[in-house]
């Protein structure tokens, strides 16, 4: 089963842009990466079986509900120290890593996502959806125009909000200040 | 329902319904949209749908969710097709000679076999489906928790393995994260807080349509936000329906590829693992071993196009086997139907047929009319389909973004369901960056519930016997030896090969 052909190695025989080298160097790249995942995911298995401890595992018979995390929590540790010492192998499949303009990017795009869900109670779906959209789009436009982002970020918020409401009966947040009841 | 055929005709009353219908065309539409715009893959496509059909009658739920996942081959193709990008990682086989038939002005037959060859594909495996579909029931009328616990842990084993290949930290450790996830909030026998730490928003576990959308559609966008293409747009010719109608000469050499790659898909699909991608990549190879005009493959042969678009479609059509017979989906797309399923209070597994026949039958039979919906879909719009390709990537990504928040508020109106999707798309992220899959993820979520349950029912049955999980019956030893199996011989398989190559390369030395 495992020997599943690479659906990523194959798209290399359509764009054929990769060399071994840069193939090596991504996955070198992509084993730093895992380290760090590995170190976080023992932390977190370690912090999980912690808050596991008070849960009742309950007798042979009659399995209480801190059976399953104990189970959850050798695995976590498990996979992790799997993920620390395991090597990512040079393939196709080894992501490409972002150049220093595309991660400031990814971190402007999710930095806007992370105050678009926090502000979705305050402000409502609406007008956060209008900030957040708008930022979005100015990050990635080719133009670099905010009118054009702007125009984007109105469009898309209106739409969506009013599919939701109308068409889907899905009351979205309103927000502390109702605009639409304004 | 005494046999198929009954079944089938059954089928196709509750499918038939105006209500089903609709169903059916609107998933179709929805899932030629997700397959053709590129960023958006089928899993981020279904996270997107999923909520919206909560609210629906069970069969209309299941039967959107199924047309969806069949139109996202169908618009997948269409990417590979016209622009060398495949929209799925099925379709990358086609962009080969499809994009190769585009370049020489031929995009429209390529397009008008490929929606040939799905269609004769997945209509031969719907009444494959059929046929095969009784004989499953019957072995799950066995089935007790012991059997459940065997085929839905050793399926979790197999498939967070066979989803990454050989390594065993990739499919290990999100696979944990994912079950990991699932025992948080308020467990389901005792009602016991679990992991909540007194919080309120936490009581609720976490949803699985916050996962679809972080872990699958935002990442997937992080990614393509840090790659320069989000900048570029595509130039596309237009192309019209009557340009898409192949030559005889095109169908007459389509017609042994096409029931060779629809066998072979239809086999592959009954598998765990990625039966889609891996039946377009077996077809292909057939097709450059057997094929009458092998020599043409790669410079844009019919073949190469014919032979993978009937497995791929013939695999996704008998992939729903295993999930509709047995509760246990093979694909993360899949997985949904599962959620879908629970949400309206059916538990999918064996029982299913007997005692749901409405929903397993109508969905059977929706699949034939899911078929035909998207062959007339698919050429006839295909104009508006190439107008959709043009979207440029700061309109798509927003509008992603804002259909991702909208429906995982909207999935149960839990605020904390929507700032989960940060800290899911931040994992979803670094494990992508770190070679680790994301589906294992998925799968552990919604099937560790499950896993529990099966596991302390069977051990409340068997008092406390540990052993019974593996030997109450025929049934978990056959699936345990399976499992075992499958975790054992490719390892051997690939030590046995290297070491024949290796000394093949020590004699070619001497």
């Amino acid at each position: 089963v495992s020997d599943s052909p690479n659906p990523a190695a194959l798209s290399e025989h359509v764009d054929g842009e990769r060399t071994p080298g840069t193939a090596r160097a991504h996955a070198r790249v992509a084993t730093r990466v895992r380290r760090l995942v590995a170190v976080g995911a023992l932390l977190v298995g370690a912090a999980y079986l912690f808050a596991s401890w008070d849960l009742d595992v309950g007798t042979g018979a009659e399995p209480g509900p801190g059976l399953m995390p104990c189970v959850v929590a050798v695995g976590l540790v498990l996979g992790a120290v799997l993920a620390l010492v395991e090597r990512v192998e040079p393939s196709a499949e080894v992501e490409e890593p972002p150049d220093r303009s595309g991660t400031r990017r990814q971190a402007v795009v999710l930095g806007a996502l992370t105050a678009y869900v926090a502000a979705l109670p305050v402000l409502g779906f609406l007008v956060s959806s209008v900030l957040a959209l708008t930022a979005c789009s100015w990050t990635i436009t080719p133009q670099r125009s905010l009118r054009r982002a702007t125009i984007i970020g109105v469009a898309i918020a209106l739409v969506v909000d009013i599919a939701f409401r109308l068409l889907l009966n899905v009351n979205l947040p309103a927000g502390l200040w109702d605009i639409r009841a304004a | 329902v005494n046999n198929s055929w009954e079944g089938l005709l059954y089928g196709l009353e509750v499918a038939l319904t105006p209500g089903n219908l609709l169903a059916a065309l609107a998933g179709a539409l929805v899932g030629t949209l997700l397959g053709i715009l590129p960023g958006v893959g089928p899993v981020a496509g279904a996270a997107i749908i999923l909520p919206l059909t909560f609210t629906m009658e069970p069969t209309a739920a299941l039967i959107v969710i199924a047309a969806v996942y069949y139109g996202v081959a169908y618009g997948g193709s269409t990417t590979a097709i016209l622009m060398n990008i495949p929209g799925e990682t099925s379709s990358v086989m086609t962009a080969i000679d499809g994009h190769q038939m585009t370049r020489q002005g031929r995009a429209g037959p390529a397009l008008g076999i490929t929606t040939i060859a799905s269609f004769v594909a997945a209509m031969g495996s719907v009444l494959l489906v059929a046929l095969a579909t009784p004989f499953f029931a019957d072995i799950g009328l066995r089935f007790g928790p012991a059997e459940f616990f065997a085929i839905t842990m050793g399926g979790l084993i197999i498939l967070s393995m066979a989803f990454n290949g050989a390594s065993p930290a990739s499919g290990v450790l999100p696979l944990f994260v994912g079950l990991g996830l699932g025992t948080v909030g308020t467990e389901a026998v005792t009602g016991e807080q679990r992991f909540t730490f007194g919080s309120l928003a936490l009581a609720d576990g976490v949803s699985i349509v916050s996962l679809g959308i972080g872990v699958f559609a935002i990442t997937e966008l992080l990614v393509l936000i840090g790659t320069r293409s989000i900048f570029s747009r595509p130039s596309l010719t237009p192309i019209r329906f009557r340009d898409c109608i192949p030559t005889r000469e095109d169908l007459r050499r389509s017609a042994a590829p096409m029931g060779r790659g629809g066998l072979m898909g239809f086999v592959l699909g009954l598998l765990p693992g990625p039966s889609q991608v891996m039946s377009t990549f077996f077809s292909y190879r057939v097709e450059q071993a057997v094929g009458k005009h092998r020599h043409e493959l790669g410079r844009g042969a019919v073949e190469g196009v014919a032979a993978p678009e009937a497995a791929n479609n013939a695999a996704a059509t008998s992939s729903l086997v295993p999930i509709l017979a047995l509760g246990l989906p093979f694909s993360a797309t899949l997985a949904f139907m599962i959620t879908a399923l629970q949400v309206q209070g059916i538990t999918p597994g064996p029982l299913l047929i007997t005692e749901r026949p409405d929903i397993f039958w109508g969905v059977i039979a929706s699949l034939i009319i899911g078929n035909v919906v998207l062959v007339l879909l698919n050429l006839n719009l295909i104009s508006l389909w190439v107008r959709v390709l043009r979207v440029p990537y700061d309109v798509l990504v927003p509008s992603i973004f804002a259909l991702g928040v909208a429906g995982a508020f909207g999935a149960r109106y839990i605020p904390a369901d929507v700032l989960w999707i940060i800290p899911l798309a931040i994992i979803g992220y670094l494990f992508r960056r770190s070679s680790l899959g994301i589906v294992p993820l998925l799968l552990g979520l919604i099937l560790g519930p499950l896993v529990e349950k099966h596991l302390r029912e069977s051990l409340f049955l068997s008092g406390g016997d540990w052993s019974y999980l593996v030997a109450s019956s025929g049934i978990t030893v056959g699936i345990w030896v399976v499992v075992l199996a499958a975790l054992l011989l490719p390892p051997i398989a690939r030590r046995i090969t290297q070491r024949s190559s290796t000394r093949r390369s020590t004699v070619d030395a001497g």
